[in-house]
């Protein structure tokens, strides 16, 4: 019986009996060329679309559904990632991107007077709870950015609809500094210790509740320091409890990849893919993402989002934009990443399912308003 | 349990490339069964055949004769050691067997472990006989009883998802109702070593425990057969549009438990289950077929149940409450559905309001000579033991990692005794942390 037998069935992975030579096995893995029928190319492992390819999708329910399970299928099975070119259109992208700068000065200026923020001249930036944040400060440019069919579809393909987006903008800073390598979200955000007291198959379940995306607001060449992955690594089943172990570590360093990536170009990625922020080489680019952190309906997101809130914030944006004719799919998109899809948690008392499974969610409230040409005050009241 | 059921038409996830996890994680899982075996790996779970080949189920594919070769598996004994006999599939254990297992961390460990693979690998049911005391469940039964009193006096018309209105009664979220109505009730019931250890066994810590007070009456009828929450809340089409592979995440959220109120003589219709039929991928979107239907009538499994017994389910095995051809027992159970730490349960519970009223409770059993870990069982059952969400500007995360819980509180608050006064402070504090503005 070797190391691994014993603890799978113990039911615990244990970093102490685990090798890393599994890992080294995944992360030499060479996907031939086609595997995928709709990618545009498959670089060093990471599988690339062409957002026109996933918009002109969006409106043909057979064959975005095809394009979702391949999605998936690179997700789970494949190497993990995902690079979409020209996820969000330019213009929204640098309305958005003035908004995000707003938000990191005026971060900086509520800072403590000595400063924290400007200690290190490599320091980073990074603003907590950015979609709250940018539906009340611009609620336009919220509705035209999260118009992304392509994004839309990127998150549906992994999490099922009804998902729950959330958003960090960070900058790194000229001479900013690498991230060690790391998994995401859940387990991902605990110490081996705690990780390891989840039994195995949830450790299975940890990566299918989370979408990791990163969204490039400035063109990112290498020496600015965008994403380092490793593909394939989402596949190691004692990741979340081994990626500290030395020779973790070493695999990383020999075989990650890091893409150079263009303003509007978006990386998806299984959050189980060890991943890390690259050191800022450069001396004058201030390197901007919009991390999303994208999580399954079923799922509790990291961050608490007032959606009620942004709801109000956004809804006379959408419903002008519907009136000057823009598509369900675009009207969709920006209404998935704002509203509640989910009917739960609710209390089945006052909100009881009667003729019905689920309650109805903010989101279908939403629908309705828009059908139906509500005022802001009646969603307002129906809010509550 | 050797069940080497086909696995049915190839999915489209079985095509491996060479060196993936998928071989390692079936030499590891073999002899269990193919958990996370031929559905691609460390994502696979439960995939088992039928996955229509665009990656999604399809809720017109006839796939009952896949089900009827699932449900024919077998448990071997020697694969469930701690477990005191299997009845028709049921593994059985004693509650002084998980008793006994919390004084040694390996000794829990592992039939944590044999219970985990019950639920995943195997039948997916098992019965814990004596999970709460007599008299501790006689109070608690008393105590149910004043809250179903009081709702009728509320004319609250509450829905049953899948019963008949009327003929049966349910009071929705009796965690927080009973943590309220009798705060030493609630925290003697819930120091249950059965409850905490099956829930940690299958979700991991920091679960989330919710639970519904369900009375069927003599003459009320029977449910159609169902899995549950998440995906077993929606309609086939609804459940469609979900990738395959979040079918093998639903039932991963979610524990289902049944704990008995009363004797449940198979006449008075306690849960009918059909074991191994978690492992059935399609099931979450072919379950209203005519056929499927049947063959869980022909095949299901009623275990007789004495007050106090406890059962617990993988939520994607087929279930239904049976009929209740008794004239006069009134069939109690209190129904637990307890959360993974990571997902969302369908019921919000106030658990600020819960700790609030039981930790003069919780403090009063320390002060007795509870057991520290009896003290802490009660408070999982009550407190938010996960971090998010949470607003990271005020509650930033500590080195990189999650800021403290709800009940890293409380246990910080019993560790030095603090007054109920000092812990509300606390309390309002943290849940102001988590509020975006």
């Amino acid at each position: 019986m070797d190391d691994r037998t014993t603890f799978a069935a113990r039911g615990y992975f244990d970093a102490r009996h685990d090798s890393a030579d599994e890992l080294a096995a995944l992360v030499t893995t060479v996907t031939p060329p086609g595997t995928y029928a709709h990618a545009a190319d498959i670089v060093r492992e990471v599988v690339v679309y062409d957002g026109d390819v996933l918009r002109a999708a969006a409106p043909h329910p057979q064959r975005r559904r095809e394009l979702m399970g391949e999605i998936a299928t690179v997700l789970r099975d494949g190497p993990g990632v995902v690079l979409v070119r020209n996820a969000v259109d330019r213009e929204p992208l640098d309305r958005v991107t003035t908004v995000f700068r707003a938000l990191v000065d005026e971060q900086r200026a509520g800072a403590a007077p000595e400063g924290d923020f400007f200690a290190d001249a490599g320091a980073n930036d990074r603003v907590w709870n950015t979609l709250e944040k940018l539906a009340i400060a611009d609620p336009d440019a919220f509705v035209d950015y999260y118009a992304s069919e392509a994004v839309a579809l990127m998150c549906e393909a992994w999490l099922g609809p009804a998902y729950q987006v959330t958003s960090q903008v960070n900058v790194v800073n000229p001479g900013g500094k690498a991230q060690s390598a790391h998994r995401d979200y859940h387990l991902g955000f605990m110490s081996d210790e705690s990780a390891a007291v989840f039994p195995v198959h949830v450790h299975s379940l940890s990566p299918m509740l989370t979408l990791q995306v990163a969204i490039a607001h400035t063109d990112m060449p290498v020496e600015s320091g965008p994403t380092l992955v490793l593909p394939h690594s989402q596949k190691y089943p004692p990741g979340y409890v081994a990626w500290k172990q030395p020779d973790v570590i070493g695999l990383f360093e020999r075989h990650h990849v890091q893409l150079p990536l263009e303003a509007g170009d978006g990386v998806f990625f299984c959050p189980a893919v060890f991943h890390a922020a690259g050191s800022n080489h450069t001396t004058h680019i201030n390197r901007m993402a919009n991390l999303l952190q994208v999580s399954s309906a079923f799922g509790r997101t990291m961050e608490s989002i007032d959606r009620a809130r942004m709801t109000r914030a956004i809804f006379p944006a959408l419903r002008a934009r519907r009136a000057a004719g823009w598509s369900e799919t675009r009207l969709a998109a920006t209404l998935a990443a704002c509203a509640e899809g989910y009917a739960f948690p609710t209390d089945l008392d006052r909100n009881p399912p009667i003729g019905g499974l689920a309650p109805a969610s903010q989101a279908d409230l939403v629908r309705r308003a828009l059908d139906e040409g509500w005022s802001d005050e009646q969603l307002d009241r129906a809010l509550g | 349990m050797s069940d080497t059921a086909p696995s049915g038409r190839r999915d489209v996830t079985d095509q491996a490339v060479p060196g993936s996890a998928v071989s390692d994680t079936e030499r590891s899982c073999r002899g269990s069964i193919g958990w996370q075996v031929g559905g691609g790996g460390t994502f696979g779970a439960m995939q088992r055949g039928a996955v229509a080949v665009d990656g999604y189920f399809d809720p017109t594919e006839e796939c009952v004769d896949e089900l009827a070769s699932l449900i024919g598996a077998r448990t071997d004994p020697d694969s469930v050691p701690h477990a005191e006999a299997i009845e028709r599939e049921v593994v059985i254990y004693a509650a002084s067997t998980l008793e006994r297992a919390c004084d040694d961390p390996t000794h829990r460990r592992e039939l944590m472990a044999e219970i985990a693979s019950v639920l995943r690998d195997g039948s997916g049911v098992i019965a814990v006989r004596g999970a709460i005391d007599r008299d501790v469940l006689g109070r608690t039964t008393d105590a149910f009883w004043r809250l179903l009193a009081a709702q009728y006096r509320g004319g609250l018309d509450t829905g049953d998802h899948f019963g008949v209105p009327g003929g049966n009664d349910r009071v929705w979220n009796a965690l927080e109702k009973l943590a309220v109505a009798d705060p030493d009730a609630f925290v003697d019931y819930y120091a249950s070593a059965t409850i905490a250890l099956v829930s940690e066994a299958w979700l991991g810590p920091a679960y989330q425990v919710t639970s519904q007070l369900n009375i069927v009456n003599p003459g009320g009828v029977a449910q159609s057969a169902h899995r549950d929450y998440h995906l077993g809340f929606m309609s086939d089409e609804s459940a469609a549009v979900f990738p395959a592979h979040v079918h093998a995440l639903s039932p991963l959220l979610t524990l289902q438990g049944a704990v008995a109120h009363c004797d449940m003589p198979v006449a008075s219709g306690p849960t009918k289950l059909l074991p191994h039929s978690h492992k059935f991928g399609p099931g979450y979107v072919v379950w209203k077929q005519p056929a499927i239907v049947e063959l869980f009538e022909r095949t299901q499994v009623q275990l007789e149940l004495g007050a106090g017994d406890a059962v617990f389910f993988n939520p994607a095995v087929y279930h239904a409450a049976g009929d209740n051809r008794t004239a006069d027992v009134k069939r109690i159970a209190n129904l637990l559905q307890v959360g993974s730490a990571f997902g969302r349960s369908t019921e919000a519970v106030d658990r600020d309001r819960v700790v609030r009223a039981v930790y003069p409770a919780l403090l009063a059993r320390l002060a007795t000579g509870w057991s520290r870990a009896a003290v802490d069982r009660a408070l999982a059952a009550a407190a938010e033991g996960y971090a998010f969400p949470t607003n990271l500007d005020r509650d930033p995360p500590i080195g990189g990692l999650a800021p403290p819980s709800q009940a890293d509180g409380v246990r910080r608050a019993l560790d030095e005794r603090w007054s109920p006064a000092q812990l509300d402070a606390h309390l309002t504090a943290w849940s102001e942390r988590r509020l975006t503005h």
